[in-house]
C-alpha cells in the first residue's frame, strides 16, 4: 500500500485495519438509522403512499412538490414559519449576545446567574410549553390573576392565546425563554476566547461600552456569529412543540408552522408521500438560509 | 389380537385427544387499550375475576401508547400476526383502516356475538352499536358510550332564574339564541376579569368537528344532505354560527378551548363557567371537585328530541388473534360485566354501553344523557375522516374571529367536506 509514494509499513497497515474496524459499527449504524431512512423518505416523497390504506408506495414522480406549491395551507404556514423566525431570530441572537455580555462583564460570582439562564435549556420544552398553556389561559391562568387580583389591572387581562397577535407573540416569547440561555453560552465561550490583550489595547486607545462592542468585539464574533446564526435557524423553521402544546396552531392557522403542517399530513393523514415531498423542501429551505448565514457572516 | 385392538384404540383415543387439543385455542389473551381505558373500565380488576372464574385462563393487559401506532398493527395483522387479541379504541373511525384490509372480526357474521344466550343488539345503547358498524358489518363493540349535551352549574342557573322548579332540572334551550340569552344572564365581569363564564363550547380544533355534528344533529335531526352526504350548511347552522360569533365577541361565550381542549372542562369544574357545552360527562368532574349536586345537565338545542354526537370507546378482535372465543368471552363477561360497566359511570363518568346498567347508575342525570345518545350520531366512516377535525376547526375560529364572512365560511366548511375522500375503502 503506497501514498504518493510513501510505503506503509506493516504495524501502519495493520492500525489502519484496527482502525476500519473500529468505524465499522458507527458507519453501519449511521447507514441503517440515518442514510437508509433519508434515501428512502426521499423516493417515498415521489410517490403516493397512505400508510393506513395503501399496501405499497406508488411512484407519481414530482406530483407531490408541485402539489406543495399549490396547497394554499402550506403556503400559508410557510408564511407563518417565516413571521416567526424573524421574530425569534432577532430576540434570540440579541437576547442571547446582551446575556452575554452581561455575563462577561459582571464582577463577581456569576454562576446563579448562569444556573438561572441555562435552567430552560434542561427543563423539556414539552413540559414548560404546558405550564405556559396554563399560565396564559384566559379564565384560570397565572398571567390574568396576576394582573387582575394582584396588580389590579383587570383590563389589561387578555385571551393571550386565541386572539392575534397576541397567539404569536405567546409562541415568540415562550421559545426564546426556552432557548435563549444556550444563546448566551455559545456568546460567552466566543467572548471568552477573544484575545485579552486586544480588549486592553482598546481600552488604551480610548475605546469604551459600544465603541469597543460595535469596533472590537462584534468584527472578532464572527465565527460564533455562524455557530449562533445557524443554530437559530434551524430552531426558528424546525418549531413545533411550542405551537403545538401551546396554542395548538391557533387562533385559525395563525400559529400553524410548516412543522405542525408536515407532521399533521404524515402522522393524522398518513399521507406518508406527501408529508416526506413537504420534509424535504422544509430541508432544502434550512439547508439554504444556513448557507447564506455563513456566506453572510465571513464576507461581515 | 385383542390386545392389538385395545392398543389401536386406545392410541386413536389419544391421538384425538391431542389433535382436540391442538385445534382448542390458547387459553391466554391479551388486552390492550389507552391508559385511561384502562384505568376507567375497569379492566384490570374485570381479567382479575374472570381468571378467578375460569382457572388456567391467562389475560394480560397492555397499555397502547397512542391511535398513532395502529398502522403498525395493521401490518402485523396482515402477516398474520399480533400480540393483542382485545384493542380497545376511542373512535370507530381508527378501525376503518384495519375493516379496509379484512383483519378484524365481525361480531355478527364471524363471531355469532348476537346469538348467544349473552347480549342482543337492542340491549346496547343505540349510538354506540351504530359506532361499531362499518362497512355494513359488527366490526367494534361498545364498551362505553359518551354523547355531547350542556353541564351546568345549579347554583348559577338557579340564581339567574334558568330552573324549573317543577322538574327540578335547569331548563333545556331551544335554540341558539337562547343560549346567547342564557349565557348572557350567567356571565359576570368584574374590575375587567372574568367572575363567571357564560359559557364555553367546545371549539377547540381536535373537537369542534364534534361540536358542529352535535348542534346540526340537534336542530336539523340529521348530518347529511338528501344524497346521503354529510354537509353542515343549513339555515339553522348559519344562524347558530352568527350566534356564535355574537357570543365570541361580547366575550359571553369564551374562546379558551381554542388552545386547550381541557380549558372549558377545567373551568368548569372550578367553578368559574356556568354552561359548558361538550362532552356531557363532564358534569360529574364538578360533582367531585366542588361537591355532590353541584352540576347537572340539559341538552343542545333539539338534543333532547334529535340526539347530539355520540361516540364510544370499542372493542376489535384482529382475525389474527389465536384466541378469539376467549377474546369474545372476556369482552362478554369481563368489559361489558356489571363491575366494569356500572363502576365506569359511577366513579368516571363513562356511560355503560348496555341499557339495563343505567338502572344501577347513581345519579338521573344518567337516564337524561343515555336518552340523548339513543338518538345520536357518531363521525361519518369516511376514509380521510381525519382531516374534519384538523381542517374544520380553522374555519370556523376564523369565523368566530371576524377575518372572513359567513359565506366564505361556509364556502370553506364545503370545501374541506369536498376535498374529503369519502370513500369508505
Amino acid at each position: 500500500m503506497t501514498t504518493k509514494g510513501y510505503q506503509l509499513s506493516r504495524r501502519q497497515r495493520i492500525k489502519g485495519r484496527w482502525g476500519m474496524l473500529f468505524v465499522t459499527p458507527a458507519f453501519l449504524l449511521s447507514t441503517v438509522f440515518m442514510v437508509y431512512p433519508l434515501l428512502y423518505s426521499l423516493y417515498i416523497s415521489f410517490t403516493r403512499y397512505n400508510f393506513a390504506f395503501d399496501p405499497s408506495p406508488t411512484f407519481i414522480g414530482l406530483e407531490n412538490y408541485i402539489k406543495a406549491f399549490q396547497d394554499k395551507a402550506f403556503l400559508d404556514s410557510m408564511q407563518v414559519t417565516a413571521i416567526f423566525s424573524v421574530l425569534y431570530f432577532v430576540f434570540v441572537m440579541i437576547g442571547g449576545l446582551a446575556l452575554a455580555l452581561m455575563l462577561f462583564y459582571a464582577k463577581g460570582r456569576t454562576g446563579l446567574f448562569r444556573t438561572a439562564f441555562f435552567l430552560p435549556i434542561v427543563v423539556p420544552l414539552s413540559l414548560s410549553s404546558f405550564i405556559f398553556n396554563w399560565m396564559l389561559q384566559k379564565n384560570y391562568g397565572l398571567v390574568n390573576y396576576f394582573l387582575a387580583d394582584i396588580l389590579n389591572m383587570g383590563h389589561l387581562t387578555n385571551e393571550w392565546l386565541s386572539t392575534n397577535p397576541w397567539a404569536m407573540i405567546s409562541i415568540v416569547v415562550v421559545s426564546v425563554w426556552g432557548s435563549v440561555g444556550f444563546e448566551a453560552i455559545l456568546f460567552l465561550n466566543g467572548l471568552q476566547a477573544l484575545p485579552g490583550d486586544m480588549l486592553e489595547a482598546g481600552i488604551v486607545d480610548g475605546s469604551r461600552g459600544f465603541k469597543t462592542l460595535y469596533h472590537i468585539i462584534l468584527p472578532n464574533l464572527r465565527e460564533t456569529f455562524v455557530v449562533t446564526g445557524i443554530w437559530a435557524i434551524l430552531q426558528a423553521l424546525k418549531v413545533f412543540i411550542v405551537p403545538s402544546l401551546v396554542t395548538w396552531g391557533g387562533p385559525g392557522t395563525a400559529t400553524t408552522v410548516m412543522y405542525m403542517y408536515i407532521y399533521r399530513q404524515s402522522f393524522t393523514y398518513l399521507d406518508m408521500g406527501y408529508g416526506a415531498a413537504l420534509g424535504f423542501i422544509l430541508s432544502v429551505i434550512i439547508l439554504g438560509l444556513s448557507l447564506l448565514n455563513m456566506r453572510l457572516s465571513k464576507r461581515s | 389380537m385383542k390386545r392389538l385392538l385395545c392398543l389401536v384404540l386406545m392410541a386413536t383415543l389419544l391421538t384425538g385427544a391431542f389433535g382436540m387439543a391442538v385445534a382448542e385455542e390458547p387459553q391466554k389473551i391479551t388486552v390492550m387499550g389507552l391508559s385511561w381505558q384502562i384505568t376507567k373500565i375497569f379492566v384490570e380488576e374485570a381479567a382479575k375475576k374472570y381468571m378467578e372464574d375460569h382457572p388456567g385462563v391467562e389475560i394480560v393487559i397492555e397499555t397502547l401508547p397512542d391511535y398513532g401506532s395502529l398502522p403498525t398493527y395493521a401490518v402485523d395483522w396482515a402477516r398474520g400476526e399480533t400480540n393483542v387479541d382485545v384493542l380497545l379504541i376511542g373512535d370507530a373511525n381508527n378501525a376503518v383502516q384495519f375493516v379496509a384490509r379484512d383483519l378484524l372480526y365481525d361480531f355478527d357474521k364471524d363471531l355469532n356475538f348476537f346469538a348467544a344466550d349473552g347480549f342482543k343488539k337492542e340491549d346496547f345503547l343505540g349510538v354506540g352499536i351504530r359506532d361499531g358498524i362499518i362497512n355494513e358489518g359488527q366490526y367494534g363493540l361498545p364498551i362505553i358510550v359518551e354523547a355531547y349535551a350542556m353541564s351546568v352549574n345549579n347554583a348559577a342557573m338557579k340564581e339567574v332564574g334558568l330552573w324549573d322548579e317543577a322538574t327540578d332540572s335547569a331548563l333545556i334551550p331551544k335554540t341558539w339564541d337562547d343560549v346567547y340569552e342564557y349565557a348572557k344572564k350567567l356571565h359576570k365581569e368584574e374590575n375587567g376579569k372574568v367572575v363567571r363564564q357564560g359559557a364555553v363550547i367546545q371549539w377547540g380544533t381536535v373537537s369542534i368537528f364534534a361540536t358542529l355534528i352535535a348542534a346540526k344533529q340537534g336542530m336539523d335531526g340529521t348530518i347529511f344532505d338528501e344524497n346521503g352526504v354529510f354537509t353542515l350548511d343549513s339555515e339553522n347552522m348559519r344562524h347558530m354560527f352568527e350566534v356564535w360569533q355574537k357570543g365570541a365577541k361580547e366575550g359571553i361565550f369564551s374562546k379558551e378551548t381554542y388552545a386547550d381542549n381541557l380549558a372549558g372542562r377545567n373551568s368548569f369544574k372550578a367553578g368559574i363557567t356556568a354552561m359548558l357545552l361538550e362532552t356531557g360527562g363532564a358534569f360529574v368532574e364538578a360533582n367531585v371537585n366542588l361537591g355532590p349536586g353541584t352540576a347537572s345537565l340539559s341538552a343542545y338545542p333539539g338534543g333532547v328530541e334529535n340526539g347530539s354526537y355520540g361516540f364510544s370507546t370499542i372493542a376489535i378482535v384482529p382475525k389474527a388473534s389465536k384466541s378469539p372465543k376467549l377474546a369474545v368471552d372476556f369482552i362478554q363477561k369481563g368489559l361489558l360485566g356489571e363491575n366494569s360497566q356500572v363502576g365506569t359511570v359511577n366513579v368516571y363518568g363513562k356511560m355503560p354501553a348496555v341499557s339495563r346498567y343505567f338502572e344501577d347508575a347513581e345519579l338521573k342525570d344518567w337516564k337524561f344523557l343515555a336518552g340523548i345518545a339513543e338518538n345520536s350520531v357518531g363521525v361519518p366512516k369516511y376514509k380521510g375522516a381525519a382531516r374534519f377535525s384538523t381542517e374544520l376547526g380553522p374555519v370556523i375560529q376564523s369565523y368566530l374571529d371576524e377575518a372572513i364572512t359567513l359565506d366564505e365560511c361556509m364556502q370553506q366548511l364545503q370545501a374541506v367536506i369536498d376535498n374529503v375522500d369519502k370513500s369508505l375503502f
